[in-house]
């Protein structure tokens, strides 16, 4: 995080805001499209929640709470695009396809194994999840931060984050076990 | 219980996650971004500024006085379909912000009422807008009553029934999730205390209930269709409530058309319905005049005009075609096999589902 184009976007410095952006937005992109799975609603949810951080500027108290800050609001971006896909039918993927998805994840891993086994289970199961617990199991998983740090993003104390990591992949496990259909 | 051990997690998470980075897609990413902010009005970055600078006691205040105010003017000019209100007993997370508009959107309590009479004319079977959430049944009933287990509407006393809807097709496949489903939501009545849910009722960004034509248009076409793998199937996206008007196009005949059951067929040979923004003086002088479609109206399954523009009133029944302007609920279709979908090509394709009639509540 740049301290100072923190406070410059604070006081509604649009170049400042701009130059966040750009530094902040892989990493902001990288847990929507963990969070929701697909490339289209992890850039609305990525456009909405920077446009959203950029007119709550005004209530970032403690600009050295910025990435927590921002981490909320990402999360409540991609709990409105949950929101309003919810109505969309979900076509069952065939054989074809599916194995088609497993295909590429099994391309894309550094654990082929371990993917190819699951992809479609552990989707279903993950998507079961709330999105706050997707977020931490994101952060802590896919991003490999360490539990200091994921405290500290989400603004919580280092044993909230070990006993909601627990929870929460009890909660994927429980997921893996509900049958599918 | 299964066995999960971080590796997999790792490896599941980093797969949806994309691997690492795609530059350029960031940069497009950060673009559009930009261009939103421009498009942002800088006043209201200001005006937010300056709102958050004054005093907690003095907003709510200054909120109470405008809500005061509002109610002065708008309460002695009521009638007609009753204005949007947000509940006003503990419904868990219904939206309490709608913005009022005409559609009629019930409070729980007038629910509680309605559904209570759910039995008999005027109620029975009608379609109604609520305010309210439906929560699934309880986990433990789940195993013994699969499928048709009744979900419930949230701080319902006495309890109202939500059940999935009878007719089954290829638009209603709804199921409770477990987390429920947040209001306002749209439902049938079907009974004493029992509803059956037609879906939640999609709110614009302006917390209205109700879309103008050409918003649902825009809507439609931002909806994601990534998740959908068959590029001809038909699918629909969530339901919307439509200020429009239903105008009846010219029929198009096909010499050998064949039957089928797909929702498709109902986009081909017939009696093409149209709905047209408020603002349109007559639909039908223009869909007799035009060489292509506006790309602000929408196209709409064969046949929605004899099914549903005369509603219940037959007061208010046309008799020579004329468009009729009312709340409709409609579905967009986000993919369909387009050589099958005849004048689809520009604007919004939907399904009318049902009008909804203002009711008098008891």
């Amino acid at each position: 995080m740049n301290r100072e184009l923190v406070e410059a976007a604070r006081r509604g410095d649009r170049d400042a805001f701009e130059a966040l952006v750009r530094g902040e937005v892989a990493g902001v992109y990288r847990t929507a499209l963990a969070i929701l799975g697909n490339a289209a609603d992890a850039e609305e949810a990525t456009q909405d929640a920077f446009l959203g951080a950029w007119r709550g500027f005004p209530s970032l108290r403690d600009p050295e709470r910025f990435d927590a800050w921002l981490g909320r609001i990402v999360v409540n971006a991609c709990r409105m695009t949950l929101r309003r896909r919810r109505g969309v039918r979900e076509i069952a993927l065939d054989a074809d396809v599916a194995a088609a998805v497993v295909e590429r994840a099994t391309e894309a891993s550094a654990d082929p194994a371990a993917i190819a086994i699951d992809a479609l289970t552990f989707d279903r199961a993950f998507e079961s999840l709330s999105v706050d617990e997707r977020q931490l199991l994101t952060l802590a998983y896919a991003d490999d931060r360490p539990l200091e740090e994921v405290g500290r993003l989400l603004d919580i104390a280092v044993g909230t984050v070990k006993s909601r990591l627990s929870r929460a992949r009890a909660a994927l496990a429980r997921g893996l076990e509900r049958p599918t259909g | 219980m299964k066995e999960l051990d971080e590796a997999t997690i790792r490896a599941n998470l980093r797969r949806r996650a994309g691997g690492g980075p795609d530059p350029a897609r960031l940069d497009h990413l950060s673009l559009l971004i930009a261009r939103r902010l421009q498009q942002d009005p800088a006043q209201s970055w200001s005006f937010r500024r300056l709102v958050l600078a004054v005093p907690l006691q003095l907003r709510v205040g200054l909120a109470a006085a405008v809500v005061l105010a509002v109610s002065l003017v708008a309460v002695p000019l009521a009638g007609g379909p009753r204005a949007s209100v947000p509940p006003t007993t503990a419904v868990s997370t219904a939206a309490s912000t709608l913005v009022p508009s005409a559609v009629q959107v019930l409070s729980l309590a007038e629910l509680q009422r309605v559904a209570a009479l759910g039995d008999r004319e005027p109620y029975a079977h009608q379609v109604v807008v609520a305010n309210v959430d439906v929560v699934p049944p309880p986990a433990e009933a789940i195993p013994g009553c699969i499928p048709g287990c009744p979900g419930s509407v949230a701080a319902s006393s006495p309890r109202i029934s939500v059940y999935k809807p009878a007719a089954d097709d290829d638009i209603l496949r709804w199921t409770i999730p477990d987390q429920g489903v947040a209001g306002p939501v749209i439902v049938r009545i079907r009974g004493v205390n029992s509803l059956e849910l037609v879906g939640a009722a999609t709110v614009d960004p302006d917390h209205s209930v109700a879309w103008s034509v050409p918003s649902f248009v825009r809507a439609a076409d931002e909806l994601p269709r990534t998740m959908e793998l068959r590029s001809n199937q038909f699918s629909v996206g969530p339901a919307f409530v439509v200020d429009g008007k239903l105008a009846l196009g010219p029929g198009i005949f096909c010499a050998f058309q064949t039957q089928s059951t797909d929702r498709i067929a109902e986009f081909a040979c017939g009696a093409v319905g149209w709905l047209a923004p408020t603002e349109v003086a007559d639909p039908s002088a223009i869909i007799d005049g035009w060489s292509t479609r506006p790309a602000d109206w929408a196209r709409l399954q064969n046949g929605s005009y004899q099914n549903y523009a005369h509603g219940d009133d037959s007061s208010a029944s046309p008799s020579d075609g004329a468009a009729v302007r009312g709340f409709y609920v409609v579905f967009p279709v986000l993919k369909y096999n387009a050589s099958m979908c005849f004048q689809c090509d520009a604007g919004a394709v939907g399904i009318v589902y049902a009008r909804l009639e203002p009711i008098a509540t008891p």
